[in-house]
């Protein structure tokens, strides 16, 4: 799991070189853990720390801010890992999946915007965009869900 | 399972504090850029083949999708430049323009809180970059270099609350300070209230140094911002991409370079 996550996030961290300035790249990593957490018996609690250690990477390479990223993506595994939780088994579709991915990587965007404000509308638009390539990989991880036919064995908190 | 929860529950809490501890304690901090500084050295091996594709899909684009407007521009750009670069010739005699030459650096990191304050480029002192040399954007003055490594540096911009150029009206000769607001607007003050600088008017570099010569091209003037005590202050229209800036030229005079 460690190594994935660690491959997810250099894939991030690459896509981000290649794309620097063009747009920003939705947090594969942070989607990538929160998709594992909900949808495999690894322990939440090494899945908050590598949500954690890949936020902060993340804000060591890029935000320039400690803790920014680190602490947003601990938020928002716990929280997609908590809703996904509270839905009865039956209800763990791969449509419910989708919503919480996306949730997971929105709660990201919300905190970035509440700490580091709207410097531009350049940048404003960038986010939104963002934000629309997150609601792509949400379906995927959705469709992934699906065909893996994991509904329902999803580890129960 | 419960016990599960629990220490999930522990662990979750212990992240989040430490967390918010780095948040709030590493903001703005000399070993917070530092280590974003190192993290970029280190990275910048693994990450050469994105810089290389990009690299030629930059190439690319240029090429096929905008190739022959760019191409023009490039050229009217390069005229102007001479031209710039003649005229200033021509009214500093002790600037030796012909020696000095222009070093283009890509922006790495411009983090958002200091948006209008400053960023880092790709460029350092291994590339003859000295702190206070000029950063222009678009021919015009962006900032100032103010901090150099090896092969980064920082840059202070105009816009910042931090900076201030001492300027020239051209038209009229009238001299005044060129600072920025820190929210991305530009302000010429201390122009005296019955001067003739108008809107439109051309503005520029007063000498400073070596490093910033006379002449370098800052903007043009906008609206009367405000009036006080028999001075103006005018609004600064730079043409320079401010917001969607992804290079920068350094300004490196005579016997600047290593």
């Amino acid at each position: 799991m460690i190594i994935n996550s660690l491959l997810m996030w250099f894939l991030q961290d690459l896509l981000q070189v290649f794309l620097r300035g063009w747009m920003l790249i939705p947090d594969f990593m942070l989607m990538f853990v929160c998709y594992k957490s909900i949808t495999s018996n690894y322990g939440l609690s090494r899945m908050i720390w590598i949500a954690f250690v890949g936020g902060l990477c993340w804000d060591l390479r890029w935000a320039g801010i400690l803790g920014l990223n680190a602490l947003a993506y601990t938020v928002a595994l716990i929280l997609s890992f908590w809703f996904w939780n509270l839905m009865p088994k039956s209800g763990r579709t791969p449509v419910i999946l989708t919503a919480v991915m996306l949730m997971g990587h929105l709660t990201v965007t919300v905190f970035r915007l509440i700490i580091l404000g709207v410097p531009s509308h350049y940048l404003l638009y960038q986010v939104v965009l963002q934000q629309s390539y997150a609601v792509v990989l949400s379906i995927i991880f959705g469709f992934v869900f699906y065909k893996r036919g994991e509904k329902g064995n999803a580890p129960q908190a | 399972m419960f016990r599960q929860l629990n220490f999930a529950i522990v662990h979750g809490t212990i992240a989040l504090l430490l967390g918010v501890t780095l948040l709030l304690s590493s903001a703005n901090t000399n070993l917070t850029q530092r280590l974003s500084d190192f993290s970029e050295r280190a990275l910048r091996l693994p990450e050469f083949p994105a810089f290389t594709a990009r690299r030629i899909v930059a190439k690319a684009v240029f090429w096929f999708d905008q190739g022959l407007n760019l191409k023009e521009e490039l050229e009217v750009l390069r005229d102007e430049n001479v031209k710039l670069k003649v005229l200033l010739a021509a009214r500093q005699g002790d600037v030796k323009l012909g020696e000095s030459d222009m070093l283009t650096a890509e922006i790495t990191l411009r983090r958002p809180e200091d948006w209008w304050e400053k960023f880092r480029i790709n460029k350092g002192s291994k590339e003859g970059i000295r702190p206070g040399f000029a950063v222009l954007n678009n021919g015009f003055l962006v900032g100032r270099v103010y901090k150099v490594s090896a092969h980064q540096a920082w840059v202070r911009l105009l816009t910042g609350l931090e900076m201030m150029v001492p300027a020239v009206v051209s038209e009229t000769r009238d001299l005044g300070v060129v600072a920025g607001d820190g929210k991305g607007s530009l302000r010429l003050l201390y122009i005296p209230s019955e001067s003739p600088v108008a809107s439109g008017m051309n503005i520029e570099t007063a000498l400073v140094n070596e490093y910033l010569p006379a002449g370098l091209p800052i903007g043009t003037v906008g609206g009367v911002l405000e009036e006080k005590d028999g001075y103006s202050v005018f609004v600064v229209k730079s043409k320079a991409q401010l917001s969607r800036m992804y290079q920068v030229q350094i300004y490196i005079p005579s016997g600047g370079e290593k």
